[in-house]
């Protein structure tokens, strides 16, 4: 399989899933390769970026949120001060998924993202987080596991630090066996008020390392997954991934995000147990499902919708999309339903259809017009629940010519093709469902334009088909 | 039966019949629904509305104890019983009560509350329990059980840019509606209608439904605007968005249009800080956009068709802060307002305030009760298909 030759049309295939399309450098060859691609797409494993938007900023962001005895004027800037900082890191990320050298890490790192859902009080957590996701992405999942879980973010979002030998929150343990590891009906109520009372004691210091309180730690024997011990938060971890459900459960919402919804039980059972027998070694897994059948089959190519994500790479990447400024980027995120850090709760966004409702699918289809035509809109999105934390006033001003782009790698990649050829050529670059079925003759001829290119490509990534990869 | 009704039952049963099937898929008005007429609108105070500064327990030493500052004194109240009064910004709401048009129900909640603003709308939309994750809402699953053969977003419309969770469905979504001019003036509107009709790639489900939300949009804008065109308020209404959008929906339903829920929110009730102030200020505009909505159904015969539940996700801590506010709590009360109420008045007292749950009030009533009622007896629909479970109704309306 791995020497399998690729068209066009299935090297771009590999590439929206891999990364936000094929990057442009790569167009003009006429034949690819599957295992040389697969070896450009995971160098990413020998590279990491840190994010530093925080760390190296001349503001001393608070390691913690103590709002205790400071005055509200002051609270107030101190909160929309972390919120502007927190755009900040997602746009540094933004930028980092633009290199199609090392996007494989950052694709990875959104979907762990949305895995281990969380939202952050301070911005040093939240970049912080960040890196750890990005560091374990391409690794191992029990490494990944493990320093998630003990992140002063996820410690924090789900409570650990009210878990108390007296008083147990069963939120964490809950959450970890629900959502994170094993899914429902792999555990029993019993397995989670135990767990609870195993993780009791997990807390952070001041300088946000983690710290295991022995004085807030239940000492005592519990019974989880029908064994017996006095098990500690580390033991739980362990235990849970001893189990194959664990690895099926992954390996299932891997494959639904980089293959399909559709993917049959049969499959997923034999990646799954390859994943469990690596030591569940995601890089491998996702090489393994790129060079799977069922990832080249008709039925699972240019039928994903795009998540809002996918869709602002992707034009970015090839157009060298720029936000001047951070307002616009919020908007923009807001608009289309996926904003950085904030998912919904924390089982994360539901991907797929549940992207697209009628006032998303018009911002997307008008996305390239906002960013390229200077039309306005007005992005009108609700007003956060938590007054301190909203800005509506740098939102809801009209958004036009806060973005650059550049043109000059697009022109210099399709100025070999008269007109007629030019919109197919550009078609089929931009548009993976079936574009037998989509009719070229739709598009206007950019005749007054200068740069016909440009004309072309606006139009066609205003298709519903552009939504699909 | 009324004789709209009657004309268009008999028209199904009668001429229908004979139209032939070609010319059916044509025929865009409405399909017949015995009970379209009762419409529900869902007021939403995002941010978490303190309901003890709303409905006050004047008769409870513990209120006063507890709130030094921020307690409503028993002069500036508007009493309801010998027990409660309303907040003196909420006259209307008086009125409504006197009427026998208003239902307090106090204490509602849910068990093991969430105290986060994201996590508590999120339960509330859902209408799920605290401890389970539901990606669509109770009004979009509503959508969903209708059972109509083509989608009808405009059933039910949320007036803001973008859609909540509580309208979103399984299949079918409600539809956001903001700004209508916007929708008609798409830069490649004509673009997207010709792609649309030449629209080929049937077997790809994904790229289908993008079509379909995309059609269903273009002809939902258009129907809307019809509608709004029928019946142009001569209300005045105060200038601020909520009362606006009061104003639109009120002219819909006073065009009859074919929407059984609206979906309408106004924010700022997130008061930890000075929470008089802002709380008033807020209460003035809710007043104030609900004298003029109703006046405006009054006069246009239609308020005995509409419903009005408001709520918020939660209700704040008994005790006030140290900044004259009060923090994040969780049982509140839920407003029903109606011209044909079953429940009148008020429909259960509230908790005792000696007897809190970790400085929180306990929760008697779950919210899903409410909307189970609002379900079966207001909407005719199956609640128990909608929410996950089976709620007793309370038979309020």
């Amino acid at each position: 399989m791995e020497d399998k030759k690729l068209s066009q049309r299935d090297v771009q295939h590999l590439y929206w899933r891999a990364g936000f399309g094929l990057p442009l450098n790569k167009v003009h060859l006429h034949s690819w390769n599957l295992n040389q691609e697969l070896d450009y797409i995971f160098s990413a494993r020998k590279q990491l970026e840190k994010i530093t938007a925080v760390t190296e900023s001349s503001v001393d962001y608070p390691m913690q949120m103590d709002m205790k005895g400071i005055a509200d004027d002051k609270k107030k800037k101190l909160k929309k001060e972390n919120r502007t900082k927190e755009a900040d890191v997602a746009l540094d990320f933004f930028y980092l998924m633009l290199d199609p050298q090392k996007v494989l890490r950052e694709k990875m790192s959104l979907f762990w993202l949305n895995h281990f859902a969380c939202r952050f009080a301070v911005v040093t957590i939240c970049e912080s987080f960040l890196n750890t996701i990005r560091q374990n992405a391409l690794g191992d999942f029990k490494n990944l596991l493990f320093a998630v879980l003990k992140h002063p973010g996820m410690l924090t979002y789900l409570n650990a630090k009210q878990n108390r030998k007296e008083k147990p929150n069963e939120n964490l343990a809950r959450e970890l066996m629900e959502l994170f590891t094993l899914g429902r009906g792999n555990y029993s109520e019993q397995d989670i008020k135990e767990a609870a009372r195993a993780l009791t004691g997990w807390s952070f210091r001041k300088d946000l390392t983690f710290e295991f309180r022995g004085d807030f730690h239940d000492e005592g024997y519990k019974t989880i997954f029908s064994q017996t011990g006095k098990f500690k938060g580390d033991d739980v971890l362990n235990m849970i991934l001893e189990r194959k459900e664990c690895a099926y459960f992954i390996t299932k919402k891997i494959c639904k995000e980089f293959i399909n919804e559709n993917v049959s039980e049969g499959i997923i059972r034999i990646l799954a147990v390859s994943f469990y027998e690596s030591g569940y070694d995601i890089s491998k897994l996702l090489r393994e499902i790129f060079c799977a059948n069922v990832f080249w089959e008709e039925r699972n190519i240019g039928s994903r919708i795009k998540s809002p994500f996918e869709l602002i790479a992707g034009i970015a990447q090839i157009t060298q999309l720029k936000f001047m400024s951070l307002a616009p980027f919020i908007g923009v995120q807001r608009m289309l339903g996926q904003e950085l850090f904030r998912p919904l709760n924390v089982a994360g966004w539901p991907g797929g259809k549940s992207w697209i409702d009628n006032s998303t699918i018009i911002s997307r289809t008008t996305l390239p017009y906002i960013f390229f035509e200077k039309y306005r809109t007005k992005i009108v999105t609700k007003e956060l629940y938590d007054t301190a934390l909203a800005e509506p006033s740098d939102l809801s001003r009209e958004l036009s010519s806060q973005y650059s782009a550049d043109w000059s790698l697009l022109n210099y990649t399709f100025n070999q093709y008269n007109e007629n050829a030019l919109a197919k050529k550009l078609m089929a670059f931009l548009i993976q469902s079936n574009i037998a079925l989509v009719n070229t003759n739709l598009l206007k001829q950019p005749k007054y334009e200068i740069n016909k290119v440009r004309g072309y490509v606006i139009q066609i990534m205003s298709l519903p088909e552009y939504q699909l990869c | 039966m009324n004789r709209r009704k009657f004309i268009s039952c008999s028209a199904l049963a009668t001429g229908a019949l004979f139209i032939p099937r070609f010319l059916k898929g044509f025929d865009k008005t409405p399909r017949v629904n015995l009970h379209s007429e009762n419409k529900l609108v869902v007021i939403q105070l995002s941010g978490g509305n303190d309901g003890l500064n709303t409905v006050i327990p004047y008769n409870q030493d513990a209120y006063y104890k507890l709130r030094p500052t921020l307690a409503i004194r028993e002069n500036l109240l508007l009493k309801l019983t010998d027990q409660i009064g309303l907040n003196g910004g909420l006259s209307f709401l008086k009125d409504l009560y006197e009427n026998g048009d208003l239902c307090i129900i106090n204490n509602v909640g849910y068990p093991e509350p969430d105290f986060s603003h994201f996590r508590a709308m999120d339960i509330w939309h859902s209408a799920s329990g605290s401890d389970k994750m539901i990606s669509t809402g109770w009004i979009g699953r509503y959508l969903d059980n209708l059972n109509v053969e083509e989608s009808l977003p405009y059933k039910a419309i949320e007036m803001d840019g973008t859609l909540s969770l509580a309208l979103k469905g399984e299949r079918i979504n409600g539809f956001a509606l903001h700004n209508l001019r916007q929708l008609q003036a798409l830069p490649n509107k004509d673009f997207l209608t010709r792609a649309s009709h030449e629209f080929h790639d049937h077997d790809n489900d994904s790229n289908s439904y993008l079509y379909k939300t995309l059609s269903e949009t273009f002809s939902a804008t258009s129907y809307i605007v019809s509608k709004s065109q029928v019946h142009k308020s001569n209300q005045v209404y105060p200038d601020t968005k909520f009362c606006k959008d009061l104003k639109n929906v009120a002219s819909l339903i006073n065009s009859e249009a074919d929407t059984s829920v609206y979906y309408v929110s106004i924010a700022g009730f997130d008061t930890h800080v000075n929470q008089l102030n802002q709380q008033s200020a807020r209460f003035k505009t809710l007043n104030e956009g609900l004298k003029c909505f109703i006046k405006d159904l009054k006069d246009n015969k239609k308020f005995e068709n509409v419903l009005i539940m408001i709520f918020s996700e939660f209700g704040r801590r008994v005790a006030q802060n140290a900044n004259n506010g009060t923090d994040h709590g969780s049982a509140n009360n839920v407003f029903l307002i109606g011209g044909t109420l079953k429940k009148k008045g008020t429909f259960n007292s509230i908790a005792n305030l000696n007897d809190l749950d970790d400085g929180n009030l306990k929760f008697t009533i779950d919210f899903r009760n409410i909307y189970a009622d609002i379900l079966k007896n207001w909407l005719n629909t199956t609640p128990d298909q909608i929410l996950d479970k089976s709620f007793p109704y309370l038979n309020l309306v």
